[in-house]
């Protein structure tokens, strides 16, 4: 690599691959490079084939000023050379790049985006936590959204517990619900864990959501309550909608009463909520329904372990991520920001009809990333 | 247009000025082609005195418009070969 080779290391080269001795190859070079000289001298044009066409071309005299001193002066015309490599030659020096193809570039895919997406494949960046941690660090405004969504959500809680008609716990409740419109994040909380099994991707921007209002200073006051109420709506839950999942229900609810003073008392910025989320995720998919008679491969990302790592582990070709992606697009966000932890699906080949071997389905791979990258514009 | 010396011709002087056939002339000639192409492509460049050198040179991958439909290209990086002619050479021709 690198290397220069000059003329008796070229001899060598060239009587190894004819067979002819290094005298006769010598010879030959050197007079071979001698008519070539002596005919360009002469301003005759050389083609050599498998070699190329070494032209001579004449440059006119041209107006020109010396930089030192500002003075005018013309540069003399004279011939130079130029060398254009014959097909082959071109052809032969170009394979190691002789498999990419000009790729047509969607309108929307900007120059910057573009190059991000050919260098840098998708890797779990930290970005994830300082998003995380500017949230908390804004957290009035988001009380505020926080708020009027939980309003909303008492509304619905009140209904349901007319339904159920326990009259009991629907006294007390409304007691409760008076006194307090923060606490009852707690039971929006359930409320949400029961109705979203559905809908995973939202489910995790809620719950980070309402781990950020847990943070706030508010909280501490309808703490007593909003334990108490989750407790009534985990039971009515149980007794009424949610039987066969109440058991991950209460240990959850379990777990959370524990944590959110802590966070509360050290820091508002607290890199545990990611994790917490990041298990809630977890938990949610394994809740998911699967299809029970495919067998499915699962992998967890970490940071060092992105898409393409596992896309090249698994199938052989790092290129072929963005099937992962799309196995999985619902918990995973955008494709540069996936969380380490995230456990996600690897989708069988088949699947999608692709076979690793075949160049064309790597090209369509390829294009499948652009196309990903360009959802996030 | 310039007068050009094809392949052909080249051949038969060298081959007249050694002594022997054409045929292993034009096989030598083959040879070296193959043999400064496999050098370019390892990332060598190959220099031959008084004439010039033979250099790799990577044109890096750039975003392209198609001049009739307008579409943007990204046309992949590319190794060519350069030549670079001697001090000697480019006196002797101007």
């Amino acid at each position: 690599m690198n290397e220069k080779i000059t003329l008796p290391s070229l001899v060598a080269l060239l009587s190894t691959k004819t067979g002819k001795t290094k005298k006769q190859c010598e010879d030959f070079l050197r007079e071979f490079f001698n008519t070539l000289v002596d005919t360009l001298a002469e301003g005759e044009n050389v083609r050599v084939k498998g070699l190329g066409t070494f032209k001579v071309i004449p440059v006119e005299p041209r107006k020109s000023v010396n930089v030192n001193t500002g003075e005018q002066m013309e540069i003399p015309g004279h011939n130079k050379i130029v060398f254009v490599p014959a097909k082959e030659l071109a052809e032969e020096v170009n394979t190691p790049f002789a498999m990419f193809e000009s790729v047509e570039l969607p309108d929307n895919v900007s120059e910057i985006e573009e190059g991000k997406d050919l260098s840098l494949p998708p890797s779990p960046p930290e970005e994830t936590e300082y998003d995380t941690v500017n949230k908390a660090t804004e957290p009035d405004e988001i009380e505020d959204e926080n708020k009027s969504y939980i309003q909303e959500n008492i509304y619905n809680v009140t209904e349901e517990i007319e339904e159920i008609g326990e009259k009991k716990e629907e006294e007390e409740k409304k007691e409760e619900e008076e006194k307090l419109e923060e606490p009852t994040e707690k039971e929006v909380t359930e409320e949400w864990r029961a109705e979203e099994s559905e809908e995973i991707d939202q489910l995790v921007e809620e719950v980070e959501k309402v781990e950020e209002t847990r943070k706030s200073y508010r909280f501490i006051l309808g703490f007593a309550c909003g334990v108490a109420c989750s407790a009534l709506i985990c039971l009515g839950a149980y007794l009424f909608f949610f039987d066969k999942w109440s058991g991950i229900f209460t240990s959850k609810t379990a777990s959370e009463k524990t944590e959110p003073i802590e966070t509360v008392k050290e820091k508002p910025i607290d890199a545990t909520a990611i994790a917490e989320s990041d298990s809630i995720a977890k938990d949610l998919e394994n809740i998911a329904p699967t299809q029970p008679s495919d067998k499915k491969v699962y992998d967890t990302i970490s940071k060092t372990r992105y898409l393409t790592t596992m896309a090249k582990d698994h199938y052989g070709n790092y290129n072929l991520w963005p099937y992962i992606y799309e196995e999985n697009k619902a918990i995973l966000g955008h494709p540069d920001r996936i969380r380490p932890g995230t456990k996600v699906v690897i989708p069988s080949l088949s699947k999608y009809g692709i076979d690793p071997k075949n160049p064309e389905d790597i090209r369509r791979a390829k294009n499948k990333g652009v196309e990903i990258y360009s959802r996030y514009q | 247009m310039r007068p050009r010396m094809d392949n052909k011709t080249l051949i038969d002087i060298i081959a007249g000025k050694i002594g022997k056939s054409k045929e292993e002339i034009a096989e030598m000639t083959d040879a070296l082609g193959i043999v400064i192409a496999d050098t370019i492509k390892d990332g060598d460049t190959v220099a031959i005195p008084s004439v010039g050198t033979f250099e790799p040179k990577l044109r890096a991958e750039r975003i392209a418009v198609h001049p009739s439909s307008g579409k943007r290209l990204l046309v992949p990086p590319k190794l060519s070969i350069y030549f670079k002619p001697s001090t000697l050479l480019k006196q002797k021709i101007r």
